[in-house]
Parts: C-alpha cells; sequence; structure tokens
C-alpha cells in the first residue's frame, strides 16, 4: 500500500518540483477527507498542484475562478424550466465534481463564499427543497492570494476553520526552479499523468485512516496542545475543539502514509503546522519572535508525553 | 500540563467496560497477510492429526478453501459473495449427512466443523472474525482426543494450543513487522504453565458429562469380528495396533504357555455360509453352571486390563475369569464371558481375577446340546467320513482329539498369514486340498469334527500371546495376536482347551528369535511368529529398548490421566463427602469462579498504569543515557525525533539507539495489552545503549 502512495507522491512531485512536504500534506488533508486552503502568491503553482493531485487520483476535476460577480447560482447550479417537460430540471454547477478547485476564493462576495463553504461542510447541496448529494469522496482545494488585498473579500477566522487544512507553497528553492526551467511545460506535463490510485483504493484508505489506533498518551497530548493554545489568551481564542479533532484525524493520516497503525507524536507535529496556523487567534500571530510561526511556538511550548 | 499522579490516577479509575468499548474499534481494523497465514497454519496442523477421520472429499474441499484463501491473500481480492459461503456450507452439511447418515456425534461433528472454519476463513476480514476463528480453531484441536488419548496426541494437541495463543498475542501486538516472536512464545508458554493448576482442579474435582447420552462418540474400527468365517481375521494379521495391555498388580506373571486372552464363545456353526457365530444367543441363556465355583484346579491371578475402545460388549481375560471385573463393569455370562451391558466406546480400566489353567468341570444338559448341534447333512461327505475314521470302532473322546490332532501333523498341515482362496466350501478345501491356514481355519474345522465325531466342543475367540515389556512388567496385546481356538468337553476333565493351530503345526514354525526368555516357550510361537513381522529383527537393541520405555510412559499415562474415569471420580467425591453437592452447585460455583476471574482481570487491567510508569521510567533512563553523552531531550522532542537527532550525533550508537526507539514508540503509542513481558528486553535494549555509548567513549579516549 505504501508503495501506491509513495507513487503517487513522486509523480506529483515530478511535477511540482521541491515541495515535497507541501505535496505530502496535501494528500495527507485528502485522506482525512477534509479540504484544504492554499494560500500564496499568483504563479507558484496552486492550480498545476490541483490539476496533478485530480489526474493522479483519477478524480473528475473542475475549477471555479472566483470573482466578485460570481453568484451562487454559478457555483452550485440552478433550475431551469423546460418546455418539453413542462417542468423545472436542475442543472448542476461545477461544484459537482470529486475535486473542486475554487481559484481566489477571496474575490468573490462572501454570499457566494458561504455557498461554496455550506457544500463543503454538508457534501450536498439543497435548491428548490431538493437536495443533491455531492459525488464521493467530495475534495475542494481553495486558492487565496495573501497579496494585492483591495477589492477583496478575505475568509473570516470563523469560515477558516471549515478547512482541515491551510498550506503555503512558497518559493522553490533555486534548485528546483532550475529544474522546472529545464523541463517541459508544466499544462502538457500534467496531461501527461497517468491515474495510479483507483477512486476504491483511497475510499479504502479513507476508512483506515480512522482505525489508526490513537494511544492514551497522543490523546493526552492533543488535550495538552488544546489546553496551552487557549491558555492566557482573550475570551474565546485558542483552538477550537474541531481544531483538536482536525489535529488527530490529520496525525492518523499521515501515520497512515507513513505505514503505520499508530501516531506518533511526531505524526501530530508534522500536521500540526498546517492545521492550526489559520486557526490560532490573531494574538499567536502577533507575538512572533525568532522567526518562528505561531504553530511551532506552540508545540515547543508542550511536553510531549 | 496534568502531572503523572493525575493521569494515573485517570487511567485506575476506568472500568473495564469503557475499556471492552474502546476496543470494540478494534474489531474493524484489517488483518495483514502474515496474520490470515498464521491462522491458517494453525488450523491444518490442528486438523492434522484428524485426517483419518475425515472423509476424504471432505479434506480435499478443505484443502481446495485454504489454497482459495490464500490466493484470495495474494490477489487480495474480495472475499466471495454471501450466496457462495452459504451454498458451501449447505454443501458441507449435506455431504456430511449423505456420508455419515447423521449431522451430530463425534465423527460428522468433527467432520462439519472442519469444513465450516473452512468455510469460515473466506469471510475473514477483520479482527472479530479473527479471535472468533481462533477460539473455534482451539476447541477444533482438541477434539482430536475424541478420537484418541494417547500422550502423543496430547502433547500434540497441548502444542497446537501453544500456537494459537502465539498467534492471539502476536494479534494484539503493535505490527507485523514487530512481532518479538520470542517473547510471545515465552508468554504463551507461562500462560499455559499458569492454567495448569487450575486445568488440574477442573480435571480432578468438576463433575464429568457422563458421555454417550444420545452422543455417538463414534467407534474404533478395529477389533475382533463378531462372526468367525474363513477370511474374518485377515485384516487383523498385519495390524500391529494395541487391543489392551495387561499387568498384574498381585507382582505375580502367568506362565507363558497360559497366556490365553478368553474373549466370547462361539456355538452356532452355520454349515451352508462356514459361519460361527453364537454371541447372542449366549446372551438371552443365563447357564447357571458357568460360575467360579465349578472351576477346578488353577491358580489365582489378578490382571489389570486397560482396554481400548472397539465397540462390542466384551472384555477379555486370562482363561478362565473367575468374578465380575472391577466396579461391576463386567459380568460373567454363559462360557465363561465377561460382558458389559453397553457397548464399549472409551477406553477403560478393569482389575479381574483369572484361575489360570482350571477347567469347569460340568456343563448342563442345554449347553452340552448347544456344544454338540451341527447340520451333518450340509457337510460333504469327505469330512463325515474323516469324523467317522477318527472315532474308528468306539474310541474314546480324548482318542478322537488325538486322532485328529494327528491328522493334521500327518497331513502336513501349515499356519500362513496368507489369505488365500478357499473356493465355495472353505471347510473341505482347507482339510483335503490347501491344508494351510489361519487359526480359524483350523480351531473352525476341528470343532466341527469333532462335532461330526459326538464330541461336544466349541470355538473360543479372543488373543493369545503377547509382548512383554520388562521395564514395566505389563503385557501388551494387539490386534495382530487375535486367535481362536476349540474347547472340548472331556468327561471326567471337564472343558478342555486344545488349540490346534499349536498344536497341529507346532513343528512347522521356525525357531524364534525372542528378546526375552519368557518368549522362547513353544506355545508362544505363533505370537512370535507375528510379532516378528510386525517389528523386525534387524531393529537395534536401543530402539527395542526405547519402544519398552515409550510403552512404559505410555502406562503410566493410561493408569494415572485415563484411568480416572467419572465413576472414580464420583468415589472421590463420595470420599470427600461432596457428593451430596448435585450440579446446580457446581453451576453457582462455576459462575463465581468466572465472576472472581473477571473482577482479577479487570484489576489487571487497572495494574496496566503501574506498569506504564515502568515504561517511562525505562524511556527516562535512556533519555538520562543520551544526556550524559551530551544529548539532552527538549521537552517538546517525540522519542522517534529525538533518537534519530541523538543518532545523527552520536553516530558510534546510532543503532542501538533507533532500535531502542522503535521499541519504545511502538510499546508507548501501539495498541499492546500487556506491557510488563516487553518491559525486560526494552531494558536490555538500553543497557545496549549505554554499553555502545561506553565503548565509543573509551575509543575517544584512547
Amino acid at each position: 500500500m505504501k508503495s501506491l502512495l509513495e507513487q503517487t507522491l513522486d509523480q506529483i512531485n515530478s511535477v511540482i518540483l521541491g515541495k515535497r512536504h507541501t505535496v505530502r500534506l496535501t494528500l495527507c488533508c485528502l485522506l482525512a477527507r477534509g479540504h484544504l486552503l492554499i494560500e500564496d502568491v499568483p504563479g507558484v503553482g496552486k492550480t498545476t498542484l490541483a490539476h496533478a493531485l485530480a489526474k493522479s487520483l483519477g478524480l473528475s476535476m473542475r475549477r471555479i475562478q472566483f470573482t466578485s460577480d460570481l453568484l451562487p447560482a454559478d457555483i452550485i447550479g440552478n433550475s431551469i424550466f423546460d418546455r418539453n417537460e413542462q417542468k423545472f430540471v436542475f442543472h448542476p454547477g461545477p461544484l459537482f465534481a470529486q475535486m473542486v478547485l475554487a481559484d481566489e476564493v477571496n474575490r468573490a462576495s462572501p454570499k457566494a463564499q458561504s455557498a461554496l463553504l455550506e457544500a463543503m461542510e454538508e457534501r450536498q447541496v439543497t435548491i428548490d427543497g431538493i437536495t443533491h448529494p455531492l459525488p464521493q469522496p467530495f475534495f475542494v482545494i481553495a486558492t487565496q492570494n495573501p497579496l494585492h488585498q483591495i477589492g477583496t473579500y478575505p475568509l473570516p477566522e470563523s469560515q477558516l476553520d471549515r478547512f482541515l487544512m491551510r498550506v503555503e507553497l512558497g518559493f522553490p528553492d533555486r534548485e528546483a526552479e532550475r529544474g522546472m526551467l529545464l523541463g517541459g511545460d508544466r499544462h502538457d506535463l500534467v496531461r501527461e499523468l497517468n491515474p495510479i490510485l483507483t477512486m476504491e483504493n483511497l475510499i479504502k484508505w479513507q476508512e483506515q485512516v480512522r482505525q489508526v489506533h490513537v494511544s492514551e498518551p497522543i490523546l493526552e497530548y492533543v488535550l495538552d496542545l488544546l489546553e496551552a493554545s487557549r491558555r492566557n489568551q482573550p475570551a474565546g481564542g485558542g483552538l477550537s475543539p474541531r481544531a483538536g479533532m482536525a489535529l488527530q484525524r490529520c496525525a492518523q493520516a499521515w501515520a497512515l502514509m507513513e505505514g503505520r497503525q499508530m501516531v506518533y507524536p511526531e505524526d501530530i507535529q508534522a500536521v500540526a503546522s498546517s492545521v492550526m496556523s489559520h486557526r490560532l487567534g490573531r494574538s499567536w500571530s502577533e507575538a512572533g519572535e525568532e522567526g518562528m510561526t505561531a504553530a511551532e511556538r506552540l508545540i515547543r511550548s508542550v511536553p510531549v508525553r | 500540563m496534568p502531572d503523572g499522579s493525575r493521569a494515573a490516577s485517570r487511567e485506575r479509575g476506568r472500568p473495564l467496560v469503557s475499556w471492552l468499548r474502546d476496543r470494540h474499534g478494534d474489531h474493524a481494523v484489517s488483518l495483514s497477510r502474515e496474520q490470515v497465514y498464521r491462522l491458517l497454519g494453525c488450523f491444518v496442523i490442528s486438523v492434522m492429526p484428524q485426517f483419518g477421520n475425515i472423509p476424504l472429499w471432505l479434506l480435499l474441499a478443505t484443502a481446495g478453501l485454504v489454497l482459495w484463501r490464500i490466493q484470495q491473500e495474494r490477489r487480495e481480492s474480495e472475499p466471495p459473495s454471501s450466496v457462495v459461503k452459504l451454498l458451501l456450507g449447505i454443501g458441507f452439511l449435506l455431504g456430511v449427512y449423505v456420508d455419515k447418515g447423521t449431522l451430530t456425534g463425534r465423527d460428522s461433528g468433527t467432520a462439519l466443523m472442519v469444513g465450516l472454519i473452512a468455510v469460515k476463513f473466506l469471510e475473514l476480514r477483520n479482527r472479530r472474525d479473527y479471535m472468533v476463528l481462533t477460539f473455534v480453531i482451539y476447541f477444533m484441536s482438541v477434539t482430536a482426543l475424541l478420537f484418541e488419548q494417547s500422550i502423543l496426541v496430547f502433547i500434540y494437541v497441548v502444542i497446537c494450543c501453544g500456537c494459537l495463543t502465539v498467534n492471539l498475542i502476536t494479534l494484539h501486538s503493535p505490527g507485523p513487522d514487530n512481532t518479538p516472536a520470542r517473547s510471545a512464545a515465552q508468554l504463551a508458554f507461562r500462560l499455559i504453565v499458569q492454567g495448569l493448576p487450575l486445568a488440574l482442579v477442573l480435571f480432578l474435582f468438576y463433575p464429568r458429562i457422563n458421555a454417550r447420552y444420545g452422543f455417538n462418540l463414534g467407534s474404533s474400527t478395529s477389533g475382533l469380528p463378531e462372526k468367525i468365517r474363513a477370511s474374518s481375521f485377515d485384516s487383523l494379521t498385519e495390524d500391529g495396533s494395541m487391543a489392551f495391555r495387561a499387568d498384574f498388580p498381585g507382582g505375580e506373571m502367568p506362565p507363558a504357555t497360559s497366556l490365553y486372552w478368553r474373549g466370547f464363545v462361539l456355538w452356532d456353526y452355520n454349515a451352508s455360509t462356514n459361519e460361527w457365530q453364537g454371541t447372542s444367543p449366549a446372551q438371552e441363556w443365563r447357564d447357571l453352571t458357568d460360575t467360579p465355583a465349578n472351576l477346578v484346579g488353577g491358580k489365582r491371578l489378578l490382571q489389570r486390563i486397560t482396554l481400548r475402545a472397539h465397540s462390542q460388549r466384551w472384555l477379555f481375560a486370562l482363561d478362565y475369569p473367575a468374578g465380575s471385573a472391577w466396579n461391576g463393569q463386567g459380568e460373567l455370562g454363559t462360557g465363561y464371558v465377561l460382558q458389559i451391558n453397553r457397548e464399549l466406546h472409551r477406553k477403560i480400566q478393569y482389575l479381574v481375577t483369572s484361575l489360570v489353567d482350571s477347567h469347569p468341570l460340568v456343563q448342563s444338559p442345554t449347553m452340552q446340546r448347544a456344544s454338540l448341534r451341527i447340520a451333518a447333512d450340509l457337510i460333504r461327505p469327505e469330512v463325515r467320513q474323516l469324523a467317522k475314521e477318527l472315532r474308528g470302532a468306539g474310541e474314546s473322546d480324548e482318542k478322537v482329539v488325538a486322532n485328529m490332532l494327528a491328522y493334521y501333523h500327518k497331513n502336513g498341515f501349515e499356519y500362513t498369514t496368507k489369505a488365500e482362496n478357499y473356493g465355495d466350501d472353505p471347510l473341505y478345501e482347507f482339510l483335503f486340498v490347501k491344508r494351510r491356514g489361519f487359526c480359524e481355519h483350523f480351531a473352525s474345522s476341528f470343532t466341527v469334527v469333532m462335532r461330526l465325531a459326538g464330541v461336544p466342543a466349541r470355538v473360543v475367540a479372543g488373543y493369545h500371546g503377547g509382548e512383554y515389556n520388562p521395564y514395566g512388567n505389563f503385557i501388551i496385546v494387539r490386534q495382530l495376536n487375535a486367535h481362536a481356538w476349540s474347547e472340548v468337553f472331556l468327561k471326567g476333565k471337564g472343558w478342555t482347551r486344545v488349540d490346534p493351530t499349536v498344536m497341529a503345526t507346532v513343528t512347522h514354525l521356525p525357531a524364534p528369535i525372542t528378546p526375552t526368555a519368557r518368549q522362547a516357550e513353544p506355545s508362544n510361537r505363533i505370537s512370535e511368529a507375528l510379532e516378528r513381522k510386525w517389528t523386525p529383527d534387524w531393529l537395534p537393541p536401543l530402539a527395542m529398548e526405547g519402544r519398552f520405555r515409550w510403552q512404559l510412559v505410555e502406562e503410566k499415562w493410561d493408569q494415572w490421566v485415563l484411568s480416572y474415569t467419572p465413576e472414580l471420580q464420583s468415589d472421590i467425591l463420595k470420599d470427600w463427602h461432596l457428593e451430596r453437592f448435585s450440579w446446580e452447585f457446581f453451576l453457582l460455583a462455576t459462575i463465581f469462579v468466572l465472576f472472581l476471574t473477571i473482577m482479577l482481570v479487570s484489576r489487571s487491567f487497572q495494574r496496566r498504569s503501574t506498569s506504564e510508569e515502568a515504561l517511562l521510567a525505562v524511556y527516562a533512563d535512556f533519555c538520562a543515557a543520551l544526556k550524559n553523552s551530551g544529548v539532552p531531550r527538549y521537552h517538546w522532542e517525540g522519542s522517534t525525533e529525538y533518537s534519530q537527532r541523538a543518532a545523527r550525533i552520536l553516530p558510534a550508537a546510532s543503532k542501538p539507539i533507533l532500535r531502542f526507539a522503535r521499541e519504545y514508540a511502538l510499546l508507548r503509542y501501539g495498541k499492546i495489552a500487556y506491557l510488563e513481558p516487553a518491559l525486560g528486553p526494552l531494558r536490555e535494549k538500553v543497557e545496549a545503549v549505554r554499553e555502545a555509548l561506553t565503548q565509543a567513549e573509551l575509543h575517544l579516549n584512547q
């Protein structure tokens, strides 16, 4: 099983150069049945990553470019009157795909954003009183541009909590960038990718993630982390219970990817940054020191059990 | 962070129920290929002793299913649909029903169990199935004892249970890559040894289900045939399996010439089929003359006989048994035959006294008639002519007997163990054409001719001779010792044993090669000749001695374990005044003991926290050792990350450090029910780290 996973990762890494850890986190998020938020400047390969992932996993993929005039119906679809049948027929929107890339999600109005986020949470769409289930598996990759914020609606923290992970791609290092310049066109590369995993495998692994053993000391460690994040915080600060569950689920997925049936503290730490950074309140991010992220500082403040 | 004691008290306060509920999630965890293979292996070895007891088609079908399961595992294919499994199950049910005629009882039950376990393997996917199958296979391996209770089978069953236990332990240890096979085996051994006292108490005091309440425990396949005809002993001449063992608690051995083990008496000769029978009329017909009081002469000898199950009603004893067998199990019937009132389906042991070399002096008129009855007109005139010649001009009965023996002698009759075709009239063929045969040819022809000549005669079936074990002072009698001889009633002497096989052919037998002087005496030569076939004379003396020693071990096993019958148990319970406790009492006691056990088990789970503290102490040791070498642990570091960092800084000790860390992480974060057995090896690994560090330091200093 490990070899299949590793093969998938290798294939994606052949397109996205120098971002092994981020690619791994992306797959981890998918196995943990969560949605992913990629926050980065344009041109670092967010879209390519989503394409490569969808292609390698053999999933159907749709892309929605968020703009300020996007309407909810543009995402989820709408009912149109069919003259022949004399009734309204539902035309599903681009959301009805196994993998949805929501590009520049902060450009759209809050109304359109919340339509996406609700569908993400419930994995179904209700229109005209009729519930349409979304396909299985259902995985949303949303991207957000942190710069050029004029005329955008940044997602509020309460909405950010809906994303299991937030990752940053960042600029590649010199060596990777060199490889990129030498290599062919990324679009062509993505087109040539073959699906390695089947959907059945993916769903099976998603099942297995829940069965990875979380021992008593690990539970206590997660609780310690949550407790520490809330200490000395203004009311409502710190990690939510949902964040705790997310941390556990991601660590399970990470352990499974490492070929283990039990979670080690290192698994928690490996995913902690991506799971916690967008959930930790402003007070954590503001007190930055020594060039460490908020999540890193939190981890260093809690002893491993 | 909550301090250690708070965490420990939280752990201690967890009741068993919540622990069990947590465990429930395990059942969904899928199994590794090795685990499936191991369980299949356990299944195969526990079926192995049953190979002879299970129909061949079922064995083949089971083997096919096992191979199918292996193929499934290799191809990671899906299990067959429930319809297929249902059909297979029904197929086995029908097959066993057609084959055995019933679905209950030992034979069909075992066969069915083997087949259904194989079907269950097809749907083995998670831990719950695994546990169910493991426990069924435990039971399966024990069923071997329903067929044979020898010490070897017992040891084999214990080994099977040991393998299954090792399997269970590895199932509950963290991962397939970390199966401490040795420590699992050690733990299994400890568990079994710890279970022994309980097993002993249950064996001694727990009331047995008195077997065979409408429950067929099966039957042994070999033994003396109920009817005797020309070929009935064929299958026995090669059969080296034990019929019974006799030892002599009085310390006195019988003379070798008297080793005639009386089984049953055959009265009726059917001339058209050349068959002897008559055990059943003998039952209805109680002749009061056949009592110990009517035996004259002879020496009183006490025997203890351990008789294998033979599915028939008679018991064996030296000629002539003079009293009932122990515990009233056998009654002395007409013809001095020991009988029990039901068929013998398990090994038993009994004490019986015989008057060796005695004669029953009188006989009743009924018996006189029965021992002369013969349908003369159905017999060829040549045979009748022979009888007439033997009688000659009114010779005495003794003379007639002697004449007949002389006839065998003169005409060169030979004893053979080879089966031959005797045609339509085996009696005539044997007496006048072939002139060679088994003991039953001799006994049958002799008795028929005696009756034709007017001498009361009967055929006796039993065993003759046996193998004497000088170490244990007992005699082992095998199926190949099966024998038939005649008895004639002579006026003034009473019933007299005449063994035409020996008396007529003794000079034709080759000189015996004897391991012991006792067996050198002439009358034992037939069994001697047979014995040599079974025990080749090239067998070295050491092997011979080993065989005798092993027989001794088996005898002790019989004496100390198998002879502890339900009857003896109830006697002992009576001695201890426990007889007034009914089965309700024992049921309550069982429930009480189970309750106690659950209490103790739940306590041991609470003790887990103390062993967890011990585990943390070992880890603290490890950290201290590394800190001494200049690599302290940051408090936020996990054990794996820390050890990897330490291994980079201290390359000389990297191997033991990483080895320890791997093991520790599995124990700390893995799914382990019992920590204690793993702690010792873990401490050794810390020592190995210390040693490597010291070595590295010494190296640096030099």
